[in-house]
């Protein structure tokens, strides 16, 4: 009993300080930029609306409003979440169900690309992009990041979990190989679906170094990437802004936080509903 | 409703073979029953008939048409699995469906062969329910319905109550065998387990080592083994068989050093060989002034019979005898006589039946 309650008060301890940070930010984005000068009140303010006006409309003086990073960031992420998800489904499903040559070597091939991932590339990849005319784009945000090798190796797992009988019951009914994908692979894979998804949107969402380098435009800025800009831009002033980077970094954060907590219905769906 | 016919077809995996040359041939109608141990080549028999695996060679006709060709839908073919494969996604009436939905048929008749399967097998209950939902019995039904909406040539079943508890197995058994009445489809059956060979076929073919060891009813086959293999398969307990050589004079079979025992027939073309002698268990019958002398090791009472198992001689032998209560205890001796005309001859080193 005591032990259980020293656990509990442990995790506590830890919980509260991870959410400090947090709390600090949300201090900082409710209050007048002069209440911060110097020192961070304990309570919060009551500006955050006005804040959150202010950054979503405007933004800062030098920056694009933050409603436009955030839908940059919107589609970047989309872009190579939903991207991933449908190259690495068909091309497990081309790994799993189809007899072609060098149908291993495809596959390695696949799995070793996990030890290259885009930050040890970036040279060459930045070279091909140029090369294509994609910089200060979606494309460049998007395209030469949806290559997934993590996604196809666990769908490949899947997959090859079904049962092949139900293959053969799908070829006796009369399924081609693209019936037997929509009709059986498809929905049966939707809960690993929903998990890449969160996994991989988050990914597209913090992507920071990459966006950096190939768009200058600041049209395409986004969110996380243009946290680094709105810093500079509000710590120019004579009274630093750090309740406007704040609020930015609130906003910052909401959209993958509401994609987890959205998907975790489904994971607990997909533990319940044992369809195996 | 068709014949099958199967001309030497064989497989191959790499270098090793799954089914020698076989051929057989099924009537329009009939109940054919495909029973060995795992690894005797009659799922891969069936997977070549269903046209999930392409033959290494020969050829195989439905209805009079060659099929080697043909995909597996195109051959009017339904096929139950031993793990049923229903999908997993789809509700019991969309499972049922589907077949029928790709072929594009209309949505009238759909319904109709639908509403008369669920009839047939009593599914009404179950059909929003997803497999999941369902015990082993159901899907196993399900599996059924799915089959029969497609009013197939031929129905195919590849072990379909390995996975059920022993006594749905029997229910099922007497369900799969009623429907066949009912239908009159012709079918073939894949399974391991020699009683459900015995009760559901018309004709079973006893397979061992990717070949054919015998085709018969199950009357002919239970009574005439072809073969050791036929002989130690069939029947719980299977036939004894004894190591044994037939008298100088062809008129007797010795066992060790037993008293001979007079052959039905004289067999002088067999004279002084060295043959597998065959008992069924209720063949020997215990007898006051019995012609052999058994050691009894184990009793088994199993309620309206006893297996008593001893050893002959040298040999181990079990004998089945109907009655409840046992006079004997393990360790005593007791005579037993044998019916002279249930015995069987194989040679000793093919397994091949030799006489009567």
């Amino acid at each position: 009993m005591k032990r259980q309650w020293l656990r509990r008060s442990g995790l506590l301890l830890l919980a509260l300080l991870l959410a400090l940070p947090l709390y600090a930010a949300l201090i900082a984005a409710s209050h007048a930029p002069q209440d911060l000068l110097g020192r961070l009140p304990w309570l919060p303010g009551n500006r955050l609306l006005h804040n959150l006006r202010t950054v979503l409309g405007t933004g800062l003086p030098g920056s694009p409003s933050v409603l436009r990073m955030l839908g940059n960031s919107l589609v970047m992420a989309l872009g190579i979440a939903l991207g991933k998800l449908t190259l690495a489904t068909l091309s497990a499903y081309a790994v799993v169900y189809f007899r072609f040559p060098l149908r291993r070597t495809a596959f390695v091939l696949i799995l070793s690309s996990l030890m290259l991932p885009l930050e040890v590339r970036f040279y060459p990849t930045f070279q091909v992009s140029a090369g294509l005319h994609l910089l200060n784009s979606y494309g460049v945000l998007i395209v030469p990041l949806i290559a997934s090798a993590t996604a196809t190796f666990l769908l490949r797992q899947f997959f090859a979990s079904m049962p092949p009988s139900l293959l053969d019951a799908a070829r006796m009914d009369g399924a081609g190989p693209l019936q037997f994908f929509l009709h059986s692979a498809l929905p049966l894979a939707r809960t690993p679906l929903a998990a890449l998804f969160v996994l991989e949107f988050v990914y597209g969402w913090n992507q920071y170094l990459w966006p950096l380098l190939t768009t200058t435009d600041a049209r395409y800025a986004t969110v996380v990437m243009g946290m680094q800009g709105l810093i500079n831009a509000g710590t120019s002033f004579a009274l630093p802004r750090w309740d406007l980077v704040m609020t930015t970094a609130l906003l910052a954060l909401l959209p993958p936080l509401l994609v987890l907590l959205l998907a975790q219905r489904w994971f607990i769906r997909g533990l319940t509903d044992i369809e195996k | 409703m068709a014949t099958l016919e199967l001309y030497q077809v064989c497989k191959h995996f790499g270098a090793s073979t799954a089914l020698t040359p076989t051929s057989l041939q099924v009537a329009d109608g009939e109940f054919v029953v495909l029973v060995g141990p795992s690894g005797c080549g009659k799922s891969t028999l069936l997977r070549m008939i269903a046209g999930l695996e392409s033959p290494s060679g020969g050829e195989i006709r439905i209805g009079g048409h060659g099929v080697n060709a043909q995909e597996p839908s195109a051959r009017d073919i339904a096929m139950v699995f031993q793990n049923y494969a229903l999908y997993p996604h789809m509700s019991v009436r969309e499972n049922l469906s589907y077949a029928l939905k790709l072929r594009k048929l209309e949505r009238a008749e759909i319904t109709r062969r639908v509403d008369w399967a669920v009839d047939l097998l009593g599914l009404q209950p179950l059909l929003a329910r997803k497999p999941a939902e369902l015990s082993g019995g159901q899907r196993q039904r399900v599996a059924m319905g799915r089959a029969i909406v497609r009013e197939p040539q031929l129905f195919l079943f590849d072990e379909p109550l390995s996975n059920l508890d022993a006594r749905l197995r029997n229910h099922m058994r007497v369900e799969i065998k009623q429907l066949h009445r009912r239908l009159g489809t012709t079918t073939v059956y894949v399974t391991h387990d020699q009683v459900e060979a015995m009760t559901l076929a018309q004709r079973m073919v006893v397979m061992n080592h990717g070949r054919i060891e015998q085709v018969g009813t199950p009357e002919e086959v239970y009574a005439q083994p072809a073969s050791t293999f036929v002989a130690g398969f069939l029947g719980a307990p299977p036939m004894n068989l004894l190591a044994a050589h037939i008298s100088t004079d062809g008129t007797h079979v010795l066992v060790d050093d037993l008293a001979p025992l007079p052959l039905p027939a004289p067999q002088p073309a067999l004279a002084g060989r060295a043959v597998t002698l065959g008992l069924r268990p209720e063949a020997l019958l215990p007898a006051v002034d019995g012609r052999w002398p058994l050691t009894l090791n184990l009793l088994e009472a199993l309620g309206g019979e006893l297996l008593l198992h001893g050893s002959l001689g040298r040999q181990a032998c079990v004998l089945r005898v109907a009655t409840t209560a046992s006079p004997w205890r393990e360790g005593d001796t007791l005579r037993v006589d044998v019916a002279s005309t249930a015995l069987h001859l194989f040679d000793a080193a093919s397994g091949q039946r030799l006489a009567p």
